[in-house]
């Protein structure tokens, strides 16, 4: 029987998994709406966009989107691989490398991860025999900064250890405290917020002894990032004073990026000191800066957070769908199931047990496209959903898989974490049982 | 403006009047003498959980001595519950409140003993129930390591406290761990 729609679910179900199908599949995704003939549904609000509905005359357009911007994107890779094989011909080896390089950052900027990824190893292989170690020491914390995006901390933390050696075997003070940052900023993202903290003030402590207080972006960049440290381990304070450095910085400097960083930073503090009309303020000129989607979609994934706390329920929800837009205008499987991943968590915080679906919709995409720490931290974050409604086994389950994927990631506080709660879970088991508690074991074992 | 003249300056002496309860058994071996707490200053406190009345704190410090069968330690809604094996000794545990004019109105406390490495982590557990995280969205334990850091936490199942487990004492309170918000790093 004739149709004029389908819904996202039925519409993927025809898509074979190929890569070059990707665009195709999230140009379906964006062209989607909410079904009219489900708005009465209570649970519309926390539908994915698998239910949402795409018309004909929608794929139509997104196939043609799709095909253009994949020949966009293919032409532009061969363009860029033009200058890589010229300067190979002319015997500049390690231009073509920086080449590579540049083209990777095209990539990644792109939400192209895994691409971006092979192309900085292509070029870090071309520089290894090069006596000039400067653009091996780039691609090396190109490769440490893709492979923090991809969550493989172990992978990041090695390229950006390897990078801060050769800075300093080499006497690139410079280089050496982009890399401590980088390697700060992966123990960031495994909670290891002290070790973190040690490596941001060796690194402020490489520029100081070089060039005193003077601003740079370097040390403009530590600031954002010991203003964020020192807020989440409570020091505000601290935090108010590495930002407000920051800030002055970022108003003389264009850099939206940092800039929008800096302010989400300030905006996070703010909470902290439970003045949320002013960190909704941060937030507010965070968005007025051009940004990537990516980083609109965490910025309202915190706005639709805020409105929860304030307890404008409808507000909170808008938010959540435009992060939804913004993680489908991204192009990154990546960012779309980041923004699934917090969704439910909101929905886990309003105690909405139907936040179940984001979650699934997370770890689905985490598994298909194979972002183990965004699985980990979907299933542990799920787990505590499933406890809650009382789910134990399923809740077990979800942490010990979390625990074995962050321990493969290095991720060891978050490894400590799960053991904890899965001891706190078998003794609810037991209890539940009416049996005795196993034994507690040590954190970490 | 850096940590320690930050400290300096503020520095809000906790834990000044202390006066012991429980049992005691001096017949054995303590392990640990009385704890000596950290200064903390009214910043560090601030994002802490307040209790809704401030409590009457007339008796600030209580111990028990447990040992390796296991035990455990009530005072003002605090608690440490020792499983079978965390000791092999006989071993005097503590819970020490601040007494201050402000300390005490925060969800606040100090466990002892210090540096006694446990064999299983022990339980402790903090009010939550009349605090003013009650209801929050995550509500949480957080120890002080130059800073606060967040070490989790779950209801009890009465509602009544947060408990957590851990392999060291030191001093733990309670917050909302809400607005931590998307991490995002620069540079690198």
């Amino acid at each position: 029987m004739p149709r004029n729609e389908a819904t996202v679910e039925e519409l993927l179900g025809l898509l074979p998994d190929v890569d070059e199908l990707e665009l195709l599949r999230l140009r379906i995704i964006a062209g989607a709406v909410p079904d009219p003939g489900k708005a009465w549904d209570s649970s519309s609000a926390y539908a994915t966009v698998d239910k949402r509905i795409v018309s004909a005359d929608e794929v139509d357009r997104a196939v043609r989107h799709a095909e253009e911007s994949l020949r966009a994107y293919v032409a532009s890779l061969y363009e860029g691989m033009r200058p890589v094989f010229h300067a190979f011909f002319e015997g500049r080896g390690d231009d073509s490398a920086q080449h590579l390089i540049t083209l990777g950052e095209e990539l990644e900027s792109g939400g192209r991860l895994k691409g971006a990824r092979q192309i900085y190893r292509t070029a870090l292989s071309l520089t290894l025999p090069n006596l000039d170690k400067s653009t091996q020491i780039l691609a090396l914390r190109r490769m440490g900064r893709v492979s923090l995006s991809l969550g493989d901390f172990r992978e990041a933390g090695q390229h950006y250890e390897r990078s801060a050696q050769l800075a300093r075997d080499v006497g690139d003070m410079r280089g050496e405290v982009v890399a401590r940052t980088g390697i700060g900023n992966v123990l960031v993202w495994q909670g290891r917020w002290s070790d973190a903290e040690r490596h941001y003030r060796e690194a402020l402590a490489l520029l100081e002894a070089a060039e005193g207080a003077q601003p740079s972006l370097e040390r403009a960049q530590l600031c954002n990032n010991l203003g964020n440290i020192s807020a989440r381990m409570e020091r505000l304070d601290e935090s108010e004073g590495y930002l407000a450095e920051a800030l002055a910085f970022w108003r003389t400097v264009s850099s939206p990026l940092d800039l929008a960083v800096c302010y989400i930073h300030y905006a996070h503090l703010r909470e902290r000191q439970e003045r949320y009309d002013d960190a909704r303020a941060f937030y507010e000129q965070s968005l007025e800066l051009p940004v990537p989607p990516a980083v609109q979609c965490a910025l309202a994934t915190d706005l639709a957070e805020l409105c929860l706390h304030d307890g404008h329920l409808s507000q909170a929800e808008d938010w959540g769908r435009a992060s939804e837009e913004h993680a489908i205008r991204s192009g990154s499987a990546y960012t779309l199931g980041r923004m699934y991943q917090g969704r439910g968590n909101i929905a886990r915080a309003r105690g909405d047990e139907d936040g179940f679906n984001f979650f699934e919709k997370a770890l689905e995409i985490a598994r298909d496209r194979g972002y183990p720490f965004l699985e980990a931290e979907t299933l542990r974050d799920y787990a505590m959903l499933r406890r809650h409604i009382g789910g134990l086994e399923e809740a077990q389950a979800y942490v010990e898989r979390s625990r074995d994927l962050f321990t493969q990631l290095g991720s060891s506080q978050n490894v400590a974490d799960a053991e904890r709660v899965l001891e706190e879970i078998r003794a609810e088991r037991a209890a539940e049982e009416g049996a005795p508690p196993t034994p507690l074991a040590a954190a970490g074992d | 403006m850096t940590l320690s003249i930050r400290r300096l300056g503020l520095s809000l002496a906790l834990f000044l009047s202390v006066l012991s309860t429980g049992c005691s058994d001096a017949a054995r071996t303590p392990l640990s003498a009385e704890p000596t707490g950290p200064s903390l200053s009214t910043s560090d406190m601030q994002p802490l959980a307040r209790f809704n009345k401030k409590p009457q704190v007339n008796v600030a410090w209580a111990k028990k001595w447990i040992g390796p069968e296991g035990g455990r330690l009530d005072f003002m809604g605090f608690a440490i519950e020792v499983p079978a094996g965390a000791v092999s000794k006989v071993t005097m545990f503590s819970i020490r409140l601040p007494v201050d004019p402000n300390g005490s109105e925060h969800v606040l406390a100090e466990f002892g003993p210090h540096a006694v490495p446990f064999a299983r982590p022990v339980v402790i557990e903090l009010p939550y129930r009349g605090t003013s995280i009650e209801g929050t969205a995550a509500p949480t334990i957080v120890w002080w390591n130059e800073g606060w850091t967040n070490v989790g936490a779950t209801l009890t199942g009465d509602g009544l406290r947060l408990r957590t487990v851990t392999d060291h004492f030191s001093t733990y309170a309670t917050l909302d761990a809400r607005g931590g918000g998307t991490m995002l790093t620069s540079g690198g």
